[in-house]
């Protein structure tokens, strides 16, 4: 057994074997620190606290609170970091987790599957890798939306017709913009597509018809396997279906947007030896072979979540940013989808780089929201996105609306 | 034998790769079970593992599911554990691989050490069915550990289940409930049959005992070559079916409590019935036709006659039966003892009958006789058989069909004309080709003149073009040298020099003046020597000069003196001045751009220069 809690909790958290790491954590962390001689007790209290002072994120917030429980750690003890407080608040609330989805309505609307776009929109996709925080990216940007908290977006009105609208309901109710901890989402499973239209009305009056679709991580991992030929499963097949449905069997007239959501500090974490950049190539390649970026792609983005574990200041971000990319070995990646933005007339072949982060996280599932990267990719909606007049005041009515403002101001 | 298979799935991070021992075609099924788990309560500690039953074409999967506390909501580990269909294990023995299983899911370390312990049990193999569901719903069935125990028992799989993609399978007395509003449909009260194999019998197994060509289906049509699934004391309509005979429907039960063939009945208890129809016999004429349709064709089957509806006949009945088919005046009745069950359809041939027709003819001693005609089948009763007589009313016999006799001539008439046109059309056709011969010929030869003209001509544009050097040079030089105009152009203008050295004017007129017409100066020369022969001098003697040059003026001045001189001498004063007519404009004195030139009366020089 090493003699240091950071070699112990790192041996912990890449063991495969280890199925459940916050119980295997506890048991270990334990184990070191409860100890019976109380100075070297105290030495290892505090060799605990160091780490987590360092990294807030080193341990969830369940396996504190079992921690806490066990007498390892005290709340007082944690109060003492440079966390902030609310989170710690949150930790001894025992911050529940949002639903998503309700029981008898797991997979969408009335549990229909996904087989087609009909709604005339602008269509915005999310690929990127489970836990890449594609769920938490749209999460945010529907809550600004719907809070009104965007300076970009006068109004917004969600489709009530769409067959993700209860879990977009659910997903813009998630972050606040008034400063108090939410706990982040869970996943989207396999088999969990969902699509979520909406309009925004910017400030010049002009709507723009969306649709986001949501779609599980995994699914890029399918289409990796697909294209290495590798057997599906029955789940597997019906979700590569649902992506072929609505992008090649029955695809709309629809102008598109693509995210491709790149998780900063992801290259640590590999599946069946591939990383992330892998699955994102695989999952670029198997868009092009299906001609999806051929036919009306408007953008392409790349987001990198998470972007508040830089540590960098804003001014810096950018050029941080790129130098991660080109050093951590996502070089080949972007240089591929700026090709597919040159070859396909996309964004006069320009390639988008878009730092973005919730806010502050802290015990990898509590979050504290800010607004500042939220509102940068509804700029870009707002930009790219098709729009009609249908909610400006008609020219001649525009001295009467003029009047009244004045009178009411 | 026959061993179970398990796979495990860690979900964290995302839906993990299953961890598979005695992997197959079964691991399709394996799935995300996070929507799954959405539906259930009470397993928000970590510690609770809900089960759950589903069924695919060869077995059914239990699976275990435990939510982890991993930080992230809807993570989880859950085991999939298949039961073959064939695998003889007792209900008992499924809880047992269940309990060990569970365990090992709900320790925070994987040890698939003891799954694969649990693999590598072989069981003894049994005959059983099991189906994937149709359906996508779910339902859940409460259970204690004797119920368990008959839920997970040898019959395992019930008919009601196919509606079901899972079954959750719930502790009455656990903590794991199904959550408010979910919609599942709680079966816990339906009854859990005691199911059997009903097991298909071999077709040597049919052709022994009902002989060839029997075949056995279920009620729905399908082949009964797979075990089916029955209730104890149930009854299945089975359907016997043999080559050319109906179906015989036949009500099998499975009277033994195990799986088994089911029972065959006696083959002499079973009436093999054929239904006798039209379509069984096929009635044709003595070329093998079939008849026509307006024949008024009858069948008897043993004296019944076979109309649309068929009659039905035992098997012996059909060996031997008695069938006689007529069909009217035309064609003489058949009769014979068929036996049907040798296969149909039964041909049955018909032989026309003879008739007669009889009528008078004028023989060539010009006698009438009567003459009788034998046929099987005559043409139009109301007119003549016999081609190209008619019956004449007057003569009450048979004569030439006279329309028919001058059709004939007519004929031959316009036969013998388009003979003689095809000949005089072949002779005009055989003189036209001659005649384009001919005229090809001459084509050939005007042809070949007027490649001659063109050559001709050729040759003269191209002597023009030859003497255009030596049109230059005179044009070019005041002062005309003899090595140089004997050898210019190809010596075209050799002897030249002589001519005009020597003052030969008729030469100069004959061999020069065609071919230098277009030399100004030259023209100038030949329009001095025209005046010199219009005043009477047509030739100088003496040499120009003996240094091989002709300086032109001063040529011209000489022979200008010479033409003055004699006719000076010849004419009193006033008489007309000489007419120089040049190819170009003139200077001084002259007129109408230079055409005619009057040169001065003092002929002098310096003006008429001027004028070439």
């Amino acid at each position: 057994m090493p003699n240091n809690l950071k070699e112990i909790i790192r041996r912990v958290l890449d063991d495969d074997k280890v199925i459940e790491k916050g119980k295997s954590l506890v048991q270990r962390i334990r184990e070191y620190v409860a100890i019976d001689d109380p100075k070297t007790k105290s030495e290892r209290q505090k060799e605990l606290l160091n780490l987590l002072n360092d990294d807030n994120n080193l341990l969830d917030s369940s396996t504190l609170s079992e921690l806490q429980k066990e007498e390892v750690v005290s709340f007082e003890q944690l109060g003492t970091l440079s966390i902030n407080k609310k989170f710690i608040s949150a930790l001894k609330d025992g911050l529940k987790r949002p639903k998503l989805v309700t029981e008898n309505n797991s997979e969408g609307k009335e549990n229909s599957r996904l087989k087609v776009i009909s709604r005339p929109s602008t269509e915005v996709y999310f690929w990127g890798i489970p836990s890449s925080g594609k769920t938490c990216a749209i999460g945010a940007i529907l809550s600004m939306m719907a809070s009104g908290g965007s300076k970009f977006v006068k109004s917004f009105y969600m489709d009530n017709g769409c067959q993700g609208y209860e879990y977009m309901m659910r997903l813009k109710s998630i972050f606040k913009t008034d400063n108090i901890v939410t706990m982040l989402p869970a996943g989207t499973s396999i088999k969990a597509t969902y699509e979520m239209g909406f309009d925004l009305v910017d400030h010049n009056r002009r709507r723009h018809p969306i649709t986001f679709i949501d779609m599980a991580g995994e699914l890029i991992r399918i289409m990796f396997k697909s294209d290495a030929g590798k057997e599906l499963t029955n789940d597997e097949r019906e979700s590569l279906n649902v992506v072929d449905d609505i992008l090649v069997n029955n695809r709309s007239e629809n102008r598109k947007l693509h995210f491709f959501v790149l998780e900063y500090g992801g290259e640590d974490r590999q599946y069946e030896n591939l990383s992330q950049d892998s699955y994102l190539t695989a999952a670029m390649n198997y868009l092009l072979t299906k001609n999806i970026f051929k036919y009306a792609s408007d953008g392409i983005y790349l987001l990198i979540t998470k972007a508040d574990n830089t540590n960098v200041n804003e001014e810096n971000l950018q050029a941080y940013i790129a130098k991660y990319i080109k050093n951590k070995g996502y070089k080949g990646f972007c240089d591929a989808l700026k090709g597919v933005c040159t070859d396909n007339n996309i964004n006069d072949g320009f390639l988008e780089i878009l730092p973005f982060s919730l806010g502050q996280v802290c015990f990898k599932d509590y979050c504290l929201f800010d607004s500042k990267y939220t509102d940068d990719v509804i700029e870009k909606l707002v930009e790219r996105t098709w729009s009609d007049s249908s909610f400006r005041t008609k020219w001649w009515a525009r001295p009467f609306v003029g009047v009244i403002n004045l009178l009411k101001s | 034998m026959s061993k179970i298979g398990i796979a495990i799935r860690v979900t964290s991070n995302g839906a993990g790769e299953p961890k598979v021992v005695n992997g197959g075609e079964w691991t399709k099924y394996i799935s995300d079970v996070r929507q799954v788990l959405e539906k259930l309560t009470g397993m928000e500690d970590g510690q609770q593992v809900a089960r759950m039953l589903s069924f695919t074409d060869d077995g059914c999967i239990i699976t275990l599911m435990r939510l982890l506390n991993s930080g992230r909501g809807g993570d989880n580990v859950s085991a999939w554990i298949h039961i073959p269909a064939e695998a003889d294990i007792t209900g008992n023995e499924v809880i047992m691989v269940i309990n060990s299983v569970q365990k090992a899911i709900q320790s925070s370390e994987l040890n698939m050490k003891s799954i694969e312990q649990q693999c590598q049990v072989n069981y003894s193999k049994r005959t059983a069915v099991s189906m994937a569901p149709t359906g996508k719903g779910l339902a859940v069935r409460y259970y204690n550990y004797v119920t368990l125990m008959n839920i997970l028992g040898p019959n395992r799989y019930q008919p009601y289940y196919n509606d079901y993609r899972y079954i959750f399978l719930l502790d009455e007395n656990g903590q794991i409930r199904i959550s408010n509003g979910a919609n599942i449909n709680d079966i816990s009260k339906q009854p859990l049959g005691k199911l059997l194999s009903m097991l298909p019998r071999s077709a040597e197994e049919l052709r022994r005992h009902f002989g060839d060509d029997v075949k056995v289906t279920l009620s729905d049509g399908t082949p009964f070559d797979h075990p089916i699934q029955v209730e104890e004391d149930e009854r299945v309509k089975l359907q016997i079916e043999r080559k050319g005979f109906k179906p015989v429907i036949y009500s099998a039960k499975q009277e033994e409590s195990v799986s088994a063939p089911w029972k065959l009945p006696n083959p002499n208890s079973i009436r093999w019935m054929i239904d006798v129809q039209r379509s069984m016999f096929s009635v044709v004429d003595e070329q093998g036709k079939s008849l026509p349709q307006t024949a008024p064709v009858t069948i008897k089957i043993d004296g019944k006659t076979l109309g649309h509806k068929p009659i039905e006949m035992e098997e012996d009945e059909c060996r031997d039966v008695h069938v006689e088919v007529s069909a009217g005046l035309d064609y003489t009745p058949s009769t014979k003892s068929i036996d049907l069950t040798k296969g149909t359809p039964v041909k049955i041939q018909l032989e026309r009958k003879t008739k007669e027709w009889t009528s008078k003819v004028k023989m060539s001693n010009k006698e009438i006789a009567d003459m009788t005609l034998l046929a099987k089948q005559f043409p139009n009763p109301k007119t003549c058989p016999l081609q190209g007589y008619e019956y004449d009313e007057e003569l009450h016999c048979l004569v030439y069909d006279t329309l028919r006799v001058w059709f004939h001539r007519a004929q031959g008439f316009l036969a013998a004309i388009v003979l003689g046109l095809l000949c005089w059309g072949l002779t005009a056709l055989y003189g036209k080709i001659h005649d384009d011969k001919d005229a090809n010929g001459n084509n050939q030869a005007q042809i070949e003149e007027t490649v001659n003209n063109n050559d001709s001509l050729e040759q003269k544009e191209a002597t023009m073009i030859d003497y255009q050097e030596a049109i230059n040079y005179l044009e070019n030089n005041e002062q005309w040298r003899k090595d140089t105009l004997d050898v210019i152009n190809n010596h075209a203008l050799e002897g030249l020099y002589d001519d005009l050295n020597t003052y030969d004017f008729m030469s100069i007129k004959t061999n020069w003046a065609s071919k230098l017409e277009r030399s100004t100066k030259f023209q100038g020369i030949l329009n001095l020597i025209k005046y010199c022969e219009q005043n009477g001098v047509t030739s100088m003697n003496g040499e120009y000069s003996h240094d091989g040059t002709i300086t032109i003026n001063k040529y011209l001045e000489r022979i200008n003196n010479r033409v003055n001189n004699s006719h000076s001498s010849r004419n009193a004063a006033g008489s007309p001045q000489p007419v120089v007519t040049t190819g170009q404009g003139s200077s001084g004195t002259n007129s109408n751009d230079g055409q005619n030139v009057n040169p001065p009366a003092s002929g002098g020089i310096d003006d008429y220069e001027g004028g070439l």
